[in-house]
């Protein structure tokens, strides 16, 4: 018997894929510009089904890729092809909510915007809102740590989950909760990319709506006085629920998609949602607009209602694909730098994209100091994947340099495995690996992602550069 | 994250004398101000055992208000790092429990949060990176200044609860907030009551930064501008020492009572004889010379002890990571 | 999205047409949130990003059978997932022209086709009422 057929047995026909025709369709994720087909794709139905799938293809020696929505954008999900693909998207149950205890426990293929709407009745939503909300999965966001547009406030999915259920490749099962004793193994699960286990329950802690939110749009004449004007709200005290910034290509775009009246003239948009009780919120908005226009900000609008401030971030949310209107392909890059760099940064970038000959998006998380710069290129002309790829490692290689990192929220994959040879040295890889064997001692968890071999990194001769002698020598370290 | 910084002596030395202990199969107990762990000069076995004391590694490295984020020695008195932040109008939103000039490294050994906890989070939430040296002698570095950082996994946060028996912490990032106003107001009720009342109003936009029941009495506190309070029936205004009572909480106990710290799910009914209700109903005190019958219970004299509790395939992991970490098992388990 | 259609069909008003629209999805899977099969069935295949991948894969010559065809049979055509692309790709216009491709290469089986006749026959003829 072959893993196919006992798989067949296992969780019936309809839900095993096998032939070449069906697979195709799940050869990559939000990263498209890695393929690969698998062997076979299983959906399981319940949590009985996944643990039977993990037992067979540990028995077989199969390995397994865990795969929520498919939206993410490091090439998590990207499968080998003598791997099976477990999707967990038929995992989509709420199985519980409990108002008063401000809790949801959920199935791991439950979308990120199916909890808040759920519990919306109460008051209360589920804090983390990366801009894929409406599509990407729980047990994914956990899997990557995902930010959002809030999390400067709110915090990333880690702050926001309190146990988590794990599988092994025995189809054992562990429950990592918040209120353990000793190592905090719940955070080490949160960013794990598949690695570690497979999430199969996730409890999350609900929040109650603030009373009140605004949202002050302000447009600037130039990148870099946008970019500074995100390091003066912060240092006047306050914690905006979310700033975001998007340059003159991004908001473009945007608005073509969503048409919610961003200034098109703008060379950038800064976008400063203050929220809290109905006195703090006036309070923080003027001050913020205060701040802004200070700072060189031309035109200012405050939202006037709640409708006119989810439409102004409809905009934000949809800002990454709707460049697909102008561009046959984009490559997202993540990295992460001190705010006070953000100026320089852009600039290098922008000095970069005129050496590489490609054009450059600008959107991102500007509070968090979360980069997504959006490389445009057409895969269809030949190269020009390959020139991207390098752009993009630049890139990174500049927000480490600058004492920043090279994903904020998306995670490693397998887009940035040389990168990680930039971040990191033998001995701190070497822990990483160590950490994976013990979670997973037969390497059969989405083998080949989030770290890369010390073999790869020597290949590549980007081994982290001891003695103080680091490229860029010019850039003050930090 | 990689070691960009100049070699530092103090840290050569740490790493030094890890190395030299591997050498010598000694074990080491790390220590801080000992305000939490006392040493004790034998191991498990009755070994000898040698301290290696960073009381004296001591200072913050940087500081940026604007960038929300501080870098401190793992020495550093608590009093210290606090009085540097709210000079700037900061603060650590976990507001540790001072026992008594507690470093930063011991309380992020241990990670003990405060009354905030279900609503700012818990200490391992505002790490952002950590430089340590593993039980091979090794100088490693994880996450970093960043509020986000998915790079490799999360080993500064892990680490958090580790208690000097996987790895010398020398050093760490942490997220800090703007300095809170905040306002103490309490109303006198059954304890139930106030559970049920806490956990209501955890569910309103009313900014609660606490909640509490201690001798009769339900506290809860709000930052910033907030909606009058003292317009509802019984509620009046008290003072936020309250919160420093319960944090550390240090209660005088009648003859053959422990202490046991329990940690449950913030809607729990009352437990017996429980003498103080804390972090908004998610943290119980119980006075009594028995164990409560809950899976989260901490017999407080031994707080440091593990609870062991932990099943088999959690058990293994955690040895695993031990022997990642310190295969040599240098650092004292307690 | 990358494409690669063969050249005599980008010959083709048509071929040019599913290209376009091909290379303007950028595969993100926001529509997956909007498909009402998906929604649930669960199976990517039964996305519009999976049904647009399953077109892809016809077009570029790969081989096809009544596993793609089923997947097509199964979209109800509500659109649901244009109005949610923030790409802007015309999905119903794919389609059509997706089915048609399979259709021709995918042949369905004889009685099917004629289930399927009768049926058409049925909701559009007056005769067929009396
Ligand atoms: C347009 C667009 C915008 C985006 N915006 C953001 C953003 O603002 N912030 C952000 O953080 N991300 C963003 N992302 C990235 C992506 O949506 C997130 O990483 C998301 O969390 C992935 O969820 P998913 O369900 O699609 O996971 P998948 O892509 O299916 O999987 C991602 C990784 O998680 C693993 N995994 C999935 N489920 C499990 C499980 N149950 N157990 C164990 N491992 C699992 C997979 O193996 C893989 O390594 C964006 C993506 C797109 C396309
Ligand atoms: C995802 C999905 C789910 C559905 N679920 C359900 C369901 O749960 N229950 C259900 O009953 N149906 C369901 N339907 C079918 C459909 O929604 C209903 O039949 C609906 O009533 C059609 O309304 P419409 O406005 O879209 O009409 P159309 O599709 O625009 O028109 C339907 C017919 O009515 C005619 N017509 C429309 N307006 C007028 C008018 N003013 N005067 C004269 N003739 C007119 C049209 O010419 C056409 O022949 C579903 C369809 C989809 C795609
Ligand atoms: S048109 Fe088809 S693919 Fe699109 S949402 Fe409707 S059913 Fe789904
Ligand atoms: S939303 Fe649009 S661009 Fe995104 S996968 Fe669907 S069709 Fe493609």
């Amino acid at each position: 018997m072959d893993v196919i057929q006992a798989l067949t047995d296992a969780i019936t026909t309809k839900n095993v894929l096998s032939s070449v025709e069906s697979c195709r369709p799940y050869e990559c994720d939000g990263l498209s510009a890695y393929r690969e087909k698998p062997l076979a794709v299983a959906l399981p139905d319940n949590v009985e089904q996944v643990k039977a799938v993990l037992r067979i293809c540990k028995q077989y020696k199969v390995p397994v890729i865990t795969r929520g929505s498919g939206t993410g954008l490091a090439g998590g999900t990207l499968p080998l092809k003598d791997g099976v693909v477990l999707g967990l998207s038929k995992l989509s149950e709420i199985i519980k909510i409990d108002p008063l205890q401000r809790i949801a426990v959920v199935q791991p293929g439950v979308r990120n915007i199916a909890v808040s709407q759920a519990v919306e009745k109460y008051g209360l939503y589920y804090a983390p809102d990366p801009s894929s909300q409406i599509a990407c999965s729980i047990g994914g966001n956990v899997a990557e740590n995902s930010g959002g547009v809030h999390c400067l406030k709110y915090g990333l999915t880690v702050h926001n989950v309190l146990s988590i259920k794990v599988l092994n490749m025995d189809g054992e099962e562990s429950n990592f909760d918040e209120k353990d004793d000793g190592i905090d193994l719940l955070a080490l699960m949160n960013g794990s990319e598949g690695l570690l286990g497979v999430i199969v329950e996730i409890k999350l802690k609900l929040l109650p709506k603030p009373e009140a939110a605004q949202l002050v749009m302000a447009a600037f004449h130039s990148v870099s006085d946008c970019a500074d004007a995100v390091t003066s709200v912060l240092e006047q005290g306050i914690i905006p629920a979310g700033l975001e910034m998007m340059d003159k290509f991004s908001l473009m775009a945007a608005e073509e998609f969503a048409k919610v009246g961003y200034p098109t003239e703008a060379e950038a948009l800064l976008l400063c949602e203050v929220d809290g009780s109905h006195a703090q919120v006036q309070t923080d908005a003027k001050r913020v607009a205060d701040i802004l226009s200070q700072k060189g900000a031309y035109k200012i609008t405050v939202s006037q209602s709640e409708k006119e401030r989810i439409a102004l971030w409809q905009g934000r949310k949809n800002a990454f694909p709707a460049v697909g209107r102008f561009s046959p392909d984009y490559y997202c890059m993540d990295g992460t730098i001190p705010r006070n760099k953000l100026a320089f940064v852009l600039e290098e970038i922008d000095r970069l994209s005129g050496i590489y000959g490609l054009k450059v998006a600008n959107v991102f998380h500007a509070g968090d100091g979360n980069l997504h710069p959006l490389i445009l290129y057409d895969a269809n002309k030949e190269g020009e994947l390959q020139l991207t790829e390098k752009f993009g490692t630049e890139i990174l290689n500049l927000c480490v340099d600058v004492g920043g990192t090279i994903t904020g929220e998306h995670g490693v994959g397998v887009e940035k495995l040389n990168s990680m040879c930039h971040q990191y040295n033998t001995p701190e890889l070497e822990i990483f690996h160590g950490i994976k064997a013990v979670f997973d001692d037969t390497g059969l968890l989405n083998p080949g992602k989030a770290v890369p071999t010390l073999h790869r990194c020597a290949e590549v001769g980007q081994m982290h550069v001891h003695n103080n002698q680091l490229p860029h020598p010019h850039l003050e370290r930090f | 994250m990689a070691t960009l910084s100049t070699p530092n002596h103090a840290v050569e030395q740490f790493a030094e004398q890890v190395k030299q202990a591997n050498l010598d199969k000694q074990t080491i107990q790390i220590t801080g101000n000992q305000s939490k762990v006392p040493l004790r000069n034998e191991d498990l076995n009755g070994d000898p055992v040698q301290e290696l004391n960073i009381s004296n590694y001591s200072g913050i490295i940087e500081y940026e208000p604007a960038e929300l984020v501080v870098t401190v020695k793992a020495g550093t008195p608590l009093t210290e790092l606090q009085a540097a932040l709210a000079e700037r109008n900061q603060m650590l939103a976990f507001e540790p429990p001072d026992y008594g000039n507690s470093t930063i490294g011991g309380t992020y050994a241990v990670g003990l949060t405060g009354p905030s906890k279900p609503f700012r989070g818990i200490l391992r939430d505002f790490v952002l990176g950590t430089k340590m040296i593993d039980g091979q002698g090794r100088q490693l570095g994880f996450g970093g200044k960043m509020i986000k950082n998915v790079a490799g996994y999360d080993v500064s946060r892990m680490l958090v609860g580790s208690k000097g028996s996987m790895a010398l912490i020398t050093e760490m990032s942490l997220k800090v907030i703007p300095l809170a106003i905040e306002v103490t107001y309490c109303i006198e009720m059954p304890e139930n009551e106030a559970i049920l009342l806490m956990n209501k109003m955890a569910g309103t936009a009313l900014p609660m930064t606490g909640g509490a029941y201690y001798q009769g009495r339900f506290y809860y506190r709000v930052a910033g501008e907030h909606s009058l309070q003292t317009n509802q029936v019984g509620v009046r205004e008290c003072d936020n020492s309250i919160w420093l009572t319960l944090n550390p909480f240090r209660p005088e106990l009648e003859a053959g009572e422990k202490l046991w710290r329990v940690d449950v799910e913030s809607t729990n009914p009352a437990i017996e004889n429980t003498i103080a209700v804390g972090m908004g109903g998610t943290r119980r005190w119980v006075a009594s010379p028995h164990k409560p019958n809950h899976p989260y219970v901490t017999l407080w004299q031994t707080r440091f002890a593990p609870r062991h509790n932990d099943t088999p395939c959690v058990q293994k992991i955690k040895l695993g990571l031990r022997d990642v970490f310190d295969p040599n098992h240098i650092f004292k388990q307690l | 999205m990358q494409t690669n259609l063969p050249t005599d069909l980008l010959a083709t008003e048509q071929g040019q047409t599913a290209d376009k629209i091909l290379r303007s999805c950028v595969h993100c899977g926001f529509c997956l949130s909007t498909c009402p099969t998906y929604g649930i069935l669960g199976d990517e295949l039964d996305s519009p990003r999976g049904r647009i991948y399953l077109i892809k894969s016809v077009l570029e010559g790969n081989e096809v059978s009544k596993d793609t065809l089923d997947h097509l049979d199964r979209c109800l055509t509500c659109r649901s997932c244009e109005t949610t692309c923030p790409s802007g790709v015309e999905y119903g216009h794919l389609l059509d022209i997706g089915r048609e491709v399979v259709e021709e290469r995918s042949p369905r089986h004889p009685l099917q086709r004629l289930s399927r006749y009768a049926v058409r026959k049925s909701l559009t003829t007056a005769w067929f009422l009396i």
